[in-house]
């Protein structure tokens, strides 16, 4: 009897749970079924790769229960395709390009936004840029989307191209949006706007706006956006590496200005940070150009007259003045603050990377409310804990799960570009040092060409760089088991931004990463074959 | 919610409409007839199990008997009770010493029943039957006709390619 056939979905993954993480990829090859179970064919619709970022299921009933509605092939998303714009039974597809983002239980979709150009035609009405905004969590509020033209956010100012940006909180239900208005193609911002929308409702909550006459200077587009439902905080730095950083912070309600403020500071390229507690508590990484130190910055976002403390990173780790720290990042999950860096004793490895050095990568975890603006900062701090301790090697990119204190990362030995490839994926818990989950040769990866992860609630999902199998694939703990439960290969289609920094967002990643895909008249099958075709020409080509 | 009731036996009735009568305590290991029980009170009528027959249902009652004096879980601790081991007691090993069809049966009416451990060991025991095997030896164990051609089997043990050991 085929288990696969006989038990439903959740008690069948219960059952691959329980093996060991490499049986999973030999079990793909037992029948068509179990191939189907652990690769989820089922999840290639275009908006359902997004879905692995969802952070509502929390316990194991809840994550089974989302695993059997992927497996029945009738997400949510699914009938969004069938009551919104397209047959259900063909794979969801955008005229021209996408945007899309996943936040909290909350699915964004920008349509006809240029992803590669970061900016759309608002002249043309025949495809007016359009925000969807989907509530996918289960009892959800607004079981239809949220549609905001963008075009019509600033009609009456002037610029005939437009650029920007949406980030979606939905922890909050708002999303940030931006829209810059440019005289040509590659202008300088004529106008700069910003708009707050209630994802359930769909109202602007507020909206305000720079000119050309009005910025000071030339700004790039913002680094960091948070926003924690009452205030929107952006930090940017000034245009062309200049060393001059501002802090925005605006009122959710009213729009008005709160906070404005100018930080000199030196260049901090690979440490770009920034957060907002419920209680509007700032946590802001910058350099303090009096004596060179990185820091956090600590202000209360409403009430500029209020003290600001700052608090240096190194004595956030315990790090004495002749150690190196770099990739440092600060992220807010839950009021828990987690601060992350690559430590070594050598002040010299920072900035010569064809040194070999050992490199460990420490946490420290502390309650929001022990750093407020209001209190004397602390005078000591937990110990951190090294999170991986590796040769010759820095564990990148450590991303945090929302529900337990889980990380993924991997690591590359050395910064050389020949260094040898090899991909390490470990899952750290409870602030315990890591066990490797997979460590392997792979081709295509270097230090030079990096492969990015990002994490949802129970998925790490690795995506790789365009190479010989350019592909996505998401590591599952249903149930705190380390192993790999499903692997999500798109084939060559989509590709790996040239530089992706630690800044970016994993809904911005995810945006990146999304491939455009045509819509075709023609027979689906027939489509899908010529789309992976010609997508695996380009990528060969491409490596040429 | 009822007053709690002192009732020592309560009755079960399988879907093939045996009543079987049981000490509360051991009916209680389900968590959906504990809960059931909390809510009514006082419980007279035999409880229909309509999911389970007769011989599954006794099955599952001599595994509750047995384990009747185990600590319950709390809620919270499930997750990290029931991971990272394939490891089953020696009782229980010899208790899913049976057939494919009822071993599948006793894990549908421990989910059901919402007997976690006994749901646990079902799928422990089904996973230790396929640890380690190949696939070819997977068909053999649950009768699977292999529906991939040669080729298919090919890409995918190609795509899985880089997690072998080499």
């Amino acid at each position: 009897m085929d288990p696969t056939a006989h038990l439903p979905v959740e008690l069948a993954h219960s059952i691959f749970s329980h093996l060991p993480p490499h049986d999973l990829f030999t079990l793909r090859r037992v029948s068509k079924s179990w191939n189907h179970h652990l690769s989820s064919t089922y999840l290639e619709l275009l908006v359902n790769r997004s879905l692995p970022f969802a952070s509502t299921a929390k316990t194991l009933p809840e994550r089974l229960q989302r695993r059997r509605n992927f497996a029945s092939g009738a997400p949510r998303v699914y009938e969004i395709a069938a009551e919104g714009h397209h047959d259900s039974t063909k794979p969801h597809t955008f005229l021209g390009s996408k945007q899309v983002m996943f936040s909290a239980g909350y699915l964004g979709v920008v349509r006809n936004w240029d992803s590669k150009l970061d900016q759309y035609h608002d002249g043309d009405k025949h495809h007016p840029v359009t925000l969807e905004v989907w509530n996918l969590a289960a009892g959800g509020r607004n079981d239809v989307p949220v549609t905001v033209e963008l075009p019509s956010l600033f009609p009456e100012e002037e610029g005939k191209y437009s650029k920007g940006m949406v980030w979606l909180f939905g922890d909050v239900s708002q999303a940030v949006i931006r829209v810059d208005k440019t005289a040509d193609k590659d202008a300088d911002s004529l106008f700069r706007g910003f708009a707050v929308l209630d994802l359930t409702t769909g109202n602007i909550l507020s909206k305000w706006f720079y000119t050309s006459d009005s910025i000071q200077a030339e700004l790039e587009p913002p680094d960091h956006v948070c926003c924690n439902g009452r205030e929107v905080l952006a930090v940017w730095k000034e245009e062309c590496g200049g060393d001059l950083e501002y802090i925005d912070v605006h009122d959710v309600a009213s729009g008005q200005s709160l906070r404005w403020e100018e930080i000199e500071e030196e260049d901090c390229d690979d440490h770009h940070a920034s957060a907002l507690s419920s209680t509007g508590t700032a946590y802001v990484l910058a350099t303090d150009t009096a004596t060179g130190t990185l820091g956090v910055r600590i202000f209360c976002a409403r009430d500029p007259a209020a003290p600001a403390h700052f608090l240096p990173v190194r004595d956030i780790f315990g790090a004495d003045q002749t150690a190196s720290l770099k990739n440092v990042s600060l992220d807010l999950v839950a009021e828990t603050l987690y601060f992350k860096a690559a430590y070594t004793a050598d002040p010299a490895a920072r900035w010569n990377t064809r040194q070999k050095t050992t490199w460990s990568t420490l946490l420290v975890t502390l309650p929001a409310a022990t750093l407020s603006p209001y209190k004397p900062l602390p005078t000591s701090f937990p110990t951190a804990t090294v999170v991986s301790k590796v040769d010759n090697a820095c564990f990148h990119d450590l991303t945090f799960l929302h529900d337990k204190m889980t990380i993924w990362g991997y690591s590359i030995p050395g910064f050389r570009p020949e260094a040898p490839q090899s991909l390490r994926l470990a899952q750290f818990e409870k602030a315990e040092c890591g066990t490797t989950l997979a460590h392997r040769q792979v081709e295509g990866i270097t230090a030079q060409k990096k492969a990015e992860i990002r994490s949802g609630d129970d998925e790490a999902i690795v995506f790789y760089p365009r190479g010989e199998r350019p592909r996505r694939e998401s590591y599952s703990v249903p149930d705190g088991e380390r192993h790999p439960a499903l692997l999500l290969d798109f084939g060559g289609e989509f590709e790996i931004p040239e530089r992706l920094g630690k800044e970016v967002s994993a809904e911005k990643f995810l945006e990146l990463c999304t491939p455009v895909v045509e819509e075709e008249e023609e027979d689906e099958d027939e489509d899908e074959e010529g789309e992976s075709g010609q997508a695996e020409g380009e990528a060969g080509e491409d490596e040429e | 919610m009822a007053t709690p009731s002192t009732q020592a036996t309560v009755k079960l009735q399988s879907n093939d409409n045996v009543v079987i009568e049981v000490e509360r305590a051991i009916a209680e290991r389900s968590v959906l007839i504990k809960n059931m029980l909390e809510d009514c009170g006082e419980v007279t009528d035999a409880i229909p199990i309509s999911n389970v027959n007769e011989s599954i249902l006794r099955k599952v009652i001599e595994w509750c008997e047995h384990h009747k004096n185990d600590p319950v879980a709390a809620e919270n601790e499930n997750d990290d009770s029931r991971k990272k081991t394939t490891d089953i007691d020696e009782w229980d090993q010899k208790f899913m010493n049976v057939d494919q069809e009822m071993l599948f049966e006793i894990i549908l009416a421990a989910n059901f029943l919402d007997i976690k451990p006994l749901l646990d060991t079902g799928c422990k025991t089904v996973a230790n039957m396929i640890k380690g095997k190949s696939p070819e030896e997977i068909r053999k164990l649950f009768n699977i006709q292999n529906d991939f051609t040669p080729e298919e089997e090919e890409q995918i043990r190609r795509e899985n390619e880089w997690a072998e050991d080499r």
